[in-house]
């Protein structure tokens, strides 16, 4: 090893010299998780660092449901880029792309593992393989559960980090007349095309309440840009979440900071923020058949403006303050910030034993 | 918001279900949340009800109405009613409300946002709870202009057009923000027509350019079919084939403004 590279890599990360790459999928369909890697990115370039996005495909197109403001970062095909990469730079890569981790662990680097879904990362590992094996050390989630979870099966000697999710600012409650139409955000249609029919079966009444699959009415097969999401998301009264192997569910919070009633199936991971006493935030329940009667008594009470009504919107003030993107900003770059420094130390240890040895 | 509607409520005979139903009503308005100032509420009386509405209102008390009580010396139909009272409305909008109406108790606080937030619309409709004289729910009315069926921009929901009337002519006035100037100037309702003058009125203000929106909210609970109601005795007393041409009449007359003869062809 030469003691001037290493110095030179040192240099690199006190002058910001050095770069940060993030894989991600092929972009096809709007997803919270592929927003965080682009909201990464650009918090990172924010701080003055070279930073790229690395795409796994054969799509590099700007994804059109992200807002500008967050795509300012350089976007490559990961499988034509042509890029030196050192001790110095840190490679990010998200826990669905095993291949990526496997065809770039011999790369030296700092590699992080974002961790935002236990399922994806279950699926993407073989039986009996560990993150340890394509040399990653650093694994970053946002939520202490997922946290406690995930170290509990792979073990203690990972360094976790984790952070809180920030959600962008255009999702707040502006509209003061909500309407009687009903978002919905799943992972399955299955479950959703068997609530509604549950609903409409058993509340023939409520025939006239629609549901909405959140896309543009030009252009059906075309899902809502981010900010076009919020915007029609506050304009309805209640909106219905289920993804039972979601791990944290930025959906739930988007609604309430638009003052909007989730009414959801409880995850496998209890959503962390739920977790609060003597609050309920919106209909909840573990069982799917229970899904048409909450959301009866949801327009109940949105058609009459009950009490009940007041206090669960009440309650979502509680987030107003939480879950921002710029608290989140800060974590991120904590938690970046942390990862460079131990780089440094081990450089430095590495460059004093080197020393050493010449002596 | 002060003042900015008066309730109507037109009266023309009173009895012991008339005084029932009543006192019912105007308690609802009498006890209505959150909102910080009196409802104005005019009640407008037919000659004959007059003695006996105005016994009753001097004996009864609603601290937080203001009400007043006119006497109509001349057409005693529902339409003639209406139109004599609009001329006592000083307030941008006026509410018709039957007697045997009941308000919901948050309606009047909710519609103020809407009448506030949405300044252009003619109509304010809003959701009907049908009862039957048990005080048991039957249907909802007015709500499927919130219906796909209608509308399939999510941008018009809420609102009524021509041609979604001309195929569903089921929608109720009760407790609904009229504005004041737009009735006036569209011709009030009109007494030649028999059992659709709402509906030929609906659609006059929508052919007028004006425009009807649905308040997604339940406004009141109407007794349905009531003994004795103006549109339960149309029902009794009026053939399939005479409803149906009242319908078709309507269906013409609402591209003229004023009050025409109707020519009934035997």
């Amino acid at each position: 090893m030469d003691i001037n590279k290493l110095k030179e890599n040192i240099n690199n990360i006190k002058n910001k010299k050095n770069k940060f790459l993030f894989f991600i999928p092929e972009i096809t369909e709007p997803a919270a998780s592929i927003y965080e890697i682009f909201f990464h990115a650009h918090i990172m370039k924010k701080e003055g660092y070279d930073v790229k996005i690395l795409v796994d495909g054969d799509n590099k197109e700007k994804p059109y449901w992200i807002e500008d403001e967050i795509l300012d970062v350089d976007i490559e095909l990961a499988s034509e880029v042509k890029l030196k990469v050192g001790v110095d730079d840190v490679v990010v890569i998200p826990e669905i792309l095993t291949n990526v981790f496997e065809q770039t662990k011999n790369i030296p680097s700092i590699r992080v593992g974002l961790l935002q879904s236990v399922d994806y990362m279950l699926n993407a590992l073989l039986p009996g393989g560990t993150w340890k094996q394509f040399g990653v050390n650093n694994i970053i989630t946002t939520s202490k559960r997922v946290k406690n979870l995930v170290s509990s099966v792979m073990g203690n000697n990972y360094n976790y980090y984790t952070y809180d999710i920030g959600i962008p600012s255009y999702f707040k409650n502006k509209v003061v007349n909500k309407i009687p139409t009903i978002p919905i955000v799943y992972r399955n249609q299955n479950d959703i095309t068997k609530v509604v029919k549950m609903f409409y079966l058993k509340y023939p009444q409520y025939s006239w309440i629609s549901f909405d699959g959140m896309v543009y009415e030009n252009d059906t097969t075309k899902q809502l840009s981010r900010k076009d999401f919020a915007e029609k998301l506050d304009k309805s009264f209640a909106a219905i979440w289920i993804d039972k192997i979601s791990s944290f569910g930025t959906f739930p919070l988007e609604c309430m900071k638009c003052k909007t009633i989730p009414i959801g199936i409880i995850p496998d991971i209890f959503p962390e923020y739920l977790d609060v006493e003597d609050k309920t935030f919106g209909y909840w329940s573990n069982n799917i058949y229970e899904i048409p009667d909450m959301i009866a008594n949801a327009i109940n009470n949105y058609l009459e403006d009950t009490k009940l009504m007041d206090k669960i919107i009440k309650e979502f003030d509680y987030f107003d303050d939480k879950y921002t993107q710029e608290n989140s900003e800060k974590q991120i770059v904590e938690i970046y910030s942390d990862l460079l420094n131990k780089r440094m130390i081990i450089l430095e240890e590495q460059i004093k034993k080197l020393e050493e040895d010449e002596k | 918001m002060k003042n900015n509607y008066t309730i109507i409520i037109p009266v023309h005979e009173f009895n012991d279900n008339v005084k029932k139903y009543l006192t019912i009503s105007l308690k609802s308005v009498d006890n209505q949340k959150k909102i910080k100032y009196k409802p104005s509420v005019l009640i407008v009386s037919s000659v004959r009800a007059f003695d006996g509405i105005n016994k009753f209102i001097s004996e009864t008390e609603f601290p937080k109405i203001n009400l007043e009580i006119i006497k109509n010396e001349g057409d005693s139909s529902f339409q003639g009613q209406m139109n004599f009272a609009s001329k006592y409305i000083t307030t941008k909008y006026f509410m018709f409300l039957e007697f045997d109406d009941e308000l919901n108790e948050n309606y009047l606080y909710r519609s103020d946002k809407y009448l506030m937030e949405m300044g252009d619309i003619g109509i304010f409709l809003n959701i009907l709870i049908n009862v039957n004289e048990d005080n048991k729910p039957i249907n909802l009315t007015n709500e499927m202009a919130w219906s796909r069926q209608f509308n399939d921009k999510t941008s018009d929901l809420g609102f009524l057009n021509v041609e979604q009337l001309i195929q569903f002519s089921d929608f109720s006035i009760s407790g609904a923000f009229i504005n004041t100037k737009i009735f006036k100037n569209v011709g009030m309702l009109k007494t030649k027509i028999e059992l659709s003058f709402v509906y030929e009125f609906l659609l006059r203000v929508l052919n007028s350019g004006y425009k009807i929106f649905v308040i997604p909210k339940i406004g009141c609970k109407h007794v349905k079919d009531r003994d004795g109601s103006l549109f339960k005795n149309y029902m009794i007393n009026m053939s399939v084939v005479d409803r149906k041409f009242w319908f078709e009449t309507a269906k013409k007359e609402y591209f003229f403004n004023n009050d025409r003869d109707i020519v009934k062809e035997v």
